[in-house]
């Protein structure tokens, strides 16, 4: 559960500010998953690490219940210089999660053999985002974060990594923030969207894409 | 209650990651890496009183040498370590507050409790070679000299965290601070003690809090040397107010972090 309680959030500019929220009371739909939508710079990845506490609001409350995960997105994170592992075990002292089988969990899904101990600046993109991507399934939360990223990699890894979200599906909801609206169609059950420092619930998935493409001016 | 304590806990595990990370990022690179920990602080303490030794030059006090450049040198080295390991706190954790419950503080905690054990077992290995070198006997207050290099780390660490808070509105910070730490350096007494120094240049002197901490341990570490420069109050007062400032930036930049451009 999470809830804005008269939440608001600016960003200083070099002239003036730029409003995320302004005294944003809002009760986020309950066992649902929800897609975020808005136009570029609205702020809505602002708003997933507003839900995840990556970043204090400027004033007004956040009240959550449940696990939530950090935003998942590309790298971030991870210190460069420690290999995959010591980063793994890092996460997972922070997080209170069992390192053995995170670690054997994640050894398996990432797929990165002998490279997991290999420093992380060595690592390509793709090895980053396997390596997060692995690591946020293996640890248990009620609500996964994601922003953009789904699945990474080559097609037979995305596949796996399809199957292996479905499954965490089964007990955990997702919030995610995507620009692509066939990931939005496939995993999202409400839409909420971000227009004027406000946000909206749209129940009907289908309705609230329309909404978003006529304010994007896309012709369908 | 139970919320408290379930913070607290959350907190415990997060320095407890912190300090592992750290020595693994500080020593665990190279099989030297515990050795330098224990040899840095010497290296440059050995060059001085080397080439003071070679050019004849005496310590001003009646003590060994050697022993005078130690006392000056080791109180700066733990200030510019406590300076050095806070004074990018900020930006080097801005990544890791990705997951909510790190927060900057945490980092400034584990770096503390990591450089205080870490000079735990650097004092126990100094004090056993003084031990066979026959002169831990003539140390006049062990505790004292302790304690006050511990302060000496405290007080560097407030000096760098309002560092790193001021560094985050003013990027030319960073050469002021070098340039304060140089002529703080050369007035902290390392190679003179303040009574010797005539009166106009002593009130100037005064004013450098790293100048009281080096006579303190002095002071508290030979018998027969007794300053009557310095007043501890002035650097704790130092210590306690850089602290609170330092402490309280941190909690003011919290949320703007991304909008302050690190």
């Amino acid at each position: 559960m999470i809830e804005f309680v008269n939440v608001s959030k600016h960003y200083k500019l070099s002239h003036g500010y730029r409003t995320i929220l302004n005294e944003v009371s809002f009760k986020f739909p309950e066992q649902k998953n929800i897609g975020i939508l808005g136009m570029n710079g609205a702020g809505k990845s602002t708003i997933l690490r507003l839900i995840a506490g990556s970043e204090p609001p400027d004033s007004g409350k956040i009240i959550r219940t449940g696990r939530f995960s950090w935003p998942l997105g590309f790298g971030g994170g991870f210190n460069q210089n420690l290999s995959g592992e010591e980063n793994l075990r890092f996460v997972c002292r922070i997080y209170n999660a069992d390192l053995h089988q995170v670690l054997d969990y994640v050894r398996e899904f990432s797929e990165l053999g002998d490279a997991l101990t290999e420093p992380m600046r060595t690592y390509s993109n793709g090895m980053r985002a396997r390596l997060a991507f692995g690591l946020s399934l293996a640890i248990d939360f009620d609500v996964y974060l994601i922003d953009e990223v789904m699945a990474v990699g080559d097609p037979i890894f995305k596949k796996k990594s399809k199957a292996a979200f479905e499954a965490r599906r089964q007990t955990a909801n997702l919030i995610l923030v995507s620009h692509d609206m066939r990931t939005i169609r496939d995993y999202a059950d409400v839409i909420i969207i971000l227009k004027d420092h406000e946000l909206s619930v749209f129940d009907n998935v289908e309705s609230g894409i329309k909404f978003y493409q006529d304010l994007a001016g896309v012709k369908r | 209650m139970s919320e408290i304590f379930n913070a607290l806990a959350v907190q415990a595990r997060v320095v407890y990651a912190f300090i592992l990370r750290d020595m693994r990022t500080r020593f665990g690179r190279s099989r030297l890496g515990y050795f330098w920990a224990v040899f840095e602080p010497l290296t440059g303490i050995l060059a001085l009183a080397l080439i003071f030794g070679l050019i004849g030059r005496g310590s001003p006090i009646n003590v060994d040498i050697h022993l005078f450049f130690f006392t000056g040198m080791i109180p700066w080295t733990l200030f510019s370590r406590g300076v050095t390991m806070m004074s990018n706190v900020i930006e080097g954790s801005v990544t890791l507050l990705t997951y909510p419950q790190v927060k900057v503080i945490d980092v400034v905690i584990a770096r503390i409790i990591l450089e205080f054990s870490t000079i735990f077992v650097v004092c126990i290995i100094y004090l056993t070679v003084l031990y066979f070198w026959g002169i831990f006997d003539r140390i006049e207050n062990l505790l004292m000299s302790i304690t006050v290099l511990m302060i000496c780390l405290i007080f560097g660490s407030a000096f760098g965290l309002v560092g790193a808070v001021i560094k985050l509105y003013l990027a030319g910070y960073n050469s002021f601070q070098s340039l304060l730490l140089r002529v703080l350096f050369f007035m902290s007494g390392s190679f003179f003690v303040a009574d010797s120094m005539p009166q106009q240049i002593r009130e100037v002197l005064w004013y450098n809090p790293v100048l009281h901490l080096v006579e303190w341990a002095r002071s508290a570490f030979f018998y027969g040397f007794e300053s009557h420069f310095y007043n501890p109050m002035y650097p704790l007062i130092w210590m306690l107010c850089l602290g609170f400032l330092g402490l309280a930036g941190e909690r003011v930049t919290r949320s703007k972090l991304r909008q302050l451009g690190v």
